[in-house]
């Protein structure tokens, strides 16, 4: 199909740098196109064009366009490019679309309400990176088949949480190709392009910055109208743009030459629509009738693309005064039929911005509400209705501040800019009365939510401060709204306020009110937790457990879990103990509380998650943690919903799922950067660097460590600790153990480990090895078995076990051979499988040494396909090397390296599992037997095949069997 | 080759999900005029085409016309 020949003037350079990025969609990598310039300067009748070209091509063509006087819709451009079009497709079309994500955009988009499911209310849960990643699939979807082109008309006048999406996109752009077309104005968007080229680097695109025609080109874009002077004229008022050209001469030919008498040459860099160019758009609609006057006005009130019904029935107008005043405003090109014949826009956004200028204010806040009035009763979007609300109702109109609360309800977890601006209009029309409280209460509660979304804490915190001014101490809302405010200040930093509030609050709680009292010493452990105070701590959630025992469950668990962590904490045998025994009765008390008792404080399952992991009980951490993610993205709560994920990736890189990891890391980065929150950036990026360190990606974890530490988060000191102790490993395991142990010693703070403590040991015990320092490193795994000693934990003992390993593999391989394998049954017993996995490799080598070639290359090779299985590339790359290495050595090589054993070569928890195969169980009931998820299972029976030399479940019970029958077991 | 009459409808609120539709979609149809009485609150659009059968005929219309449309066999004749 042949492409369309161009009509346009001046711009076919342009044109054909669009048209080469549009075929480079080809090579299946998405790209972009920013088409940047002054008003009027043509971009969108550029974009226009190339759409043109694009759908002849095949593509699909979106296209959403920003409005200047809507710029609290939320997500506004975005559902102008999706929704008409989403509309149109067939129920089955739909559903493949939307998958997953339906609920979420059916939220989003009013035309998925003609699918008859009634759309469900927006929740906590729908904040906006879930809504973005919604978009995303949905955009991946559509451009699965053909070409997919989004065009972003006007971005400098588009709403926050579409300029983030746009921007999220860029940054992720979908698998399948997409073109971006932006187009915006730099002088009215200077954050714009920062933030758009941050985020769009990795994209290949362009950039087109539209400049004034030359005169030529004026005269062509104008006709033959005009003479040499005339257009000389002509040119050097408008500047060379298209627009204030046409305007202009739109003017002279209605009003004769001496309409442009006396202009002056303007420049078109700053930005303002010329005096000339404005006072011919407001003659222009001066010079129309009455009725059409009214109509264009009360479209501009409507918004673009506008019904004419509604347009005038928010001018006042009658249906035929409509219809004489929509053809003569046809007629005269003020607006154009857009998309549908019944649809219409102003030939340009001056025009429009023009048009509603020329209406009087008064006027302008009659015609809103009318609007609202209509949109109400054609049932529209609570959006779409607030809009106008916001910009008509008076003072003391409850009915209309309770709308702008709900609205900003509706939108503020995905576009909490938009709710924002609809809860100032509401605040600014509550009357301050004694009858007002309970609503300016309300009102204030969700500013701060709304305000602590944006990032805005200090607003918050101001909304909260207001709030307990309204609120007296014996109000049933007091110690909320007081545990809310210590809270954000929390999040400033300012600790000691927080501790003063809370404290005075539980001064003056009566003896009575025990489930306050619980409440608030809740928050005050965990204030005291901000700044490291372990003892404090404590004695608070001491003090919450004992006052909620019998009145409330929940806090109860929650202050068990608290005590669990904060005795974890000290990583000493004492506090291991008590944590044990915290952490087993908060398990108790909250395993047995439903999802929506616990959904309001998912803080207990992070504490508690946290706990099991720091006693390195990795699969219970990892049953509460995945929990708690469960319940927050089901609607429960996100504010904890990153922490939580940052945790479980951590748990998960122990127990070999370091897929599903490094998604949650990946995901948490993203999610805390929406957020802003400097400290929960840092965690999150410390969660990928931890993932990036047990793939082998060191290069990229050692990069992220740079930018992790270059936030500056304020509080952070205790995670940039365990940053550069990530770096540092980092080094190691990238072959560099002088630089780890540089890293480990340049400010490195002794008191505080987050469970790492007898792991640092072995690493350093490595690296000394490494460097010929074998004294050094006896020491230090000697060091690490007294630790492990007094701490009494399993992975911790492996550690330590696998140090002296080590040592004795220098001067007597057999003792070491028993100190390996006893290491590799501590990190199974204690679910650390990557670990495991990594000591049988040490074992293979040590084996090796013990000249026991055979069964050193099953063990080498079994340890690299569980490292491979559980995504530790980098682990099992270095087996995988070994394994070479070892068959070049001499040993027997079978067509896949594996030697039989015989049982004997089995761990005791192999021995278990083979047992329970041999007496007909399955990998389910093995799994339920041993409480041990059913992937470990299958991993330990890939080794146990592997060992045995066999292949089948019942081959193993024959294997097993015989050993039983033979006095001397063996193979 | 016959000759049909493609006779779509749809509601007024679902004006603009019939125009959308034909985005993305290859027809002869497209780009070209067509007779609609949406301007005049009717919504209805029509098309006169050549087709071998009433399914071709349809078939150069986008699923949600489809899903609304009437294809008629035609043909001209004299008036007295």
């Amino acid at each position: 199909m042949g492409r369309q020949v161009s009509r346009l003037v001046g711009r076919l350079d342009e044109l054909a740098a669009l048209v080469g990025v549009l075929d480079g969609l080809a090579s299946g990598r998405s790209s972009w196109a920013q088409v940047t310039g002054e008003p009027g300067i043509g971009k969108t009748r550029l974009v226009a064009e190339f759409c043109g070209i694009a759908e002849q091509s095949g593509a699909v063509v979106l296209t959403g366009r920003g409005a200047e006087l809507e710029l609290d819709l939320p997500f506004g451009i975005v559902i102008d490019a999706f929704d008409d079009y989403l509309g149109s497709l067939d129920d089955d079309r739909v559903a493949g679309l939307c998958g997953r994500q339906f609920n979420e955009l059916h939220r989003l988009f009013p035309a998925l309400d003609v699918l008859g499911r009634p759309r469900a209310h927006a929740g906590p849960e729908d904040e906006r990176y879930s809504t973005y990643r919604a978009l995303r699939a949905l955009v991946d979807r559509l451009a699965s088949p053909g070409p997919l082109v989004l065009v972003f008309d006007d971005l400098h006048w588009a709403d926050s949480a579409s300029i983030e999406f746009v921007s999220f996109l860029l940054g992720h752009p979908p698998e399948a190709p997409v073109l971006m077309v932006l187009t915006w104005r730099p002088g009215e968007a200077p954050g714009l392009a920062e933030a758009l080229s941050v985020r769009a680097h990795d994209l290949p695109g362009t950039v087109l910055g539209l400049t004034s025609l030359p005169e030529d080109a004026v005269g062509e874009m104008l006709g033959k109208s005009l003479d040499g002077p005339a257009l000389r004229s002509l040119f050097r008022a408008s500047g060379g743009n298209p627009f204030y050209a046409q305007a202009l001469a739109s003017a002279a030919s209605r009003d004769g030459p001496g309409a442009r008498s006396g202009v002056a040459a303007q420049d078109p860099d700053d930005g303002a629509i010329p005096g000339p160019v404005a006072a011919a758009v407001g003659h222009e609609i001066r010079s129309v009738s009455q009725a059409a006057r009214l109509l264009a006005q009360g479209a501009a009130v409507v918004g673009e693309p506008f019904e004419p019904e509604l347009a005038a029935r928010c001018a006042g107008l009658s249906a035929q005064e409509m219809v004489a005043g929509l053809d003569e405003l046809v007629a005269r090109g003020v607006v154009r039929s857009v998309q549908s014949p019944r649809r219409f826009a102003f030939r340009h956004p001056i025009v429009r911005r023009a048009v509603y200028d020329s209406a009087g204010s008064g006027w302008r806040l009659a015609a809103h509400a009318r609007a609202a009035a209509v949109l109400s009763e054609r049932g529209a979007p609570i959006a779409t209705r607030a809009h106008h609300v916001a910009r008509s109702a008076a003072t003391g109109d409850l009915a209309a501040a309770v709308l702008l609360i709900d609205a900003a309800a509706e939108v503020a977890s995905r576009a909490p800019a938009s709710g924002a601006a609809w809860l100032d209009a509401a605040y600014a029309i509550v009357p301050h009365r004694s009858e007002t409280v309970d609503t300016r209460v309300d009102l204030l509660m969700a500013r701060a939510r709304v305000f602590c979304l944006l990032g805005d804490l200090q607003a918050g915190h101001d909304a909260f401060v207001e709030m307990l001014e309204l609120v007296a101490p014996g109000d049933p809302r007091y110690v909320s709204l007081i545990a809310g405010c210590a809270g954000v200040e929390h999040g400033l930093g300012r600790f000691v306020e927080a501790r003063g509030k809370l404290l005075a609050a539980l001064e003056e709680l009566p003896a009575t009110q025990r489930a306050a009292d619980a409440r608030l010493c809740v928050e005050l452990a965990v204030s005291w937790l901000y700044t490291l105070d372990f003892a404090e701590a404590a004695a608070f959630a001491t003090r919450a457990s004992q006052a909620a025992v019998g009145c409330d469950r929940l806090l109860e668990g929650t202050a068990r879990a608290l005590l669990a962590f904060v005795n974890a904490s000290t990583e000493t045998a004492e506090g291991n103990r008590a944590a044990r025994t915290h952490g087993a009765e908060a398990a108790a008390i909250l395993d047995r509380l439903d999802d929506d008792e616990v959904a309001t404080r998912l803080d207990a399952l992070y504490y508690l998650g946290w706990a099991e992991r720091l006693l390195e009980r990795y699969e219970p951490a990892a049953t509460h943690l995945g929990r708690a993610i469960a319940v927050a993205e089901a609607g429960g709560g996100s504010q904890w919903l990153v922490p939580t994920m940052i945790e479980q990736a951590k748990v998960l890189t122990w127990t070999g799922q370091i897929t599903r990891a490094r998604d949650l890391a990946e995901t948490a980065v993203e999610m805390a950067k929406v957020s802003e929150v400097g400290l929960l950036v840092l965690l999150a990026l410390t969660a990928e660097v931890a993932v990036l360190s047990a793939t082998g990606e060191m290069a990229m974890a050692i990069a992220l460590c740079t930018e992790a530490l270059g936030l500056g988060a304020p509080g952070a000191s205790y995670h940039e600790a365990n940053l550069r102790r990530l770096l540092a490993l980092a080094h190691l395991e990238g072959g560099d153990p002088e630089r780890f142990l540089a890293e480990l010693t340049s400010g490195d703070d002794e008191t505080v480990r987050d469970g790492a403590a007898c792991r640092l040991l072995e690493a350093r015990n490595r690296a000394e090895l490494a460097l010929g320092r074998t004294e050094v490193a006896v020491q230090l795994a000697d060091q690490a078995h007294q630790l492990a000693a007094e701490l009494e934990l399993p992975a911790s003992a492996g550690f330590a076990q696998r140090a002296r390993a080590r040592v004795l593999a220098q001067s007597g391989p057999e003792a070491a051979l028993a100190a390996s394998r006893d290491a590799t049954a501590l990190f199974e017993g204690s679910g650390a499988l990557v670990e495991a996995a990594r000591t049988q490799a040490l074992t293979a080598d040590i084996l090796a040494k013990c000249g026991r070639s055979k069964e050193a290359i099953a063990e080498c090779a079994a340890a690299g396909d569980a490292l491979a299985s559980y995504g530790a590339q980098g682990a099992a790359e270095h087996a995988r090397l070994l394994l070479r290495r070892l068959r070049r050595a001499g040993a027997v090589s079978a067509r896949d390296g594996r030697i039989v054993q015989g049982p004997n070569a089995l761990t005791r928890r192999e021995h278990e599992i083979a047992e329970l195969v041999a007496q007909g169980r399955t990998n389910r009931q093995i799994a339920r037997l041993l409480s041990l998820s059913e992937k470990t299972v299958e991993s330990h029976l890939g080794r146990i095949l592997a060992k045995l030399g066999v292949t089948g479940r019942s081959a193993v019970a024959r294997a097993i069997t015989r050993t039983f029958a033979s006095p001397e077991g063996g193979e | 080759m016959p000759t049909y009459q493609l006779l779509h409808q749809h509601q007024p609120d679902e004006c603009r999900f019939a125009y959308a539709a034909w985005n993305g979609f290859t027809s002869p149809l497209r780009h070209q005029p067509a007779l609609s009485s949406c301007a005049q609150g009717h919504h209805r659009i029509c098309w006169t085409v050549e087709a071998d059968s009433p399914e071709a005929a349809l078939s150069l219309l986008p699923s949600y016309l489809v899903a609304r449309c009437e294809v008629d066999p035609v043909s001209e004749v004299p008036i007295p």
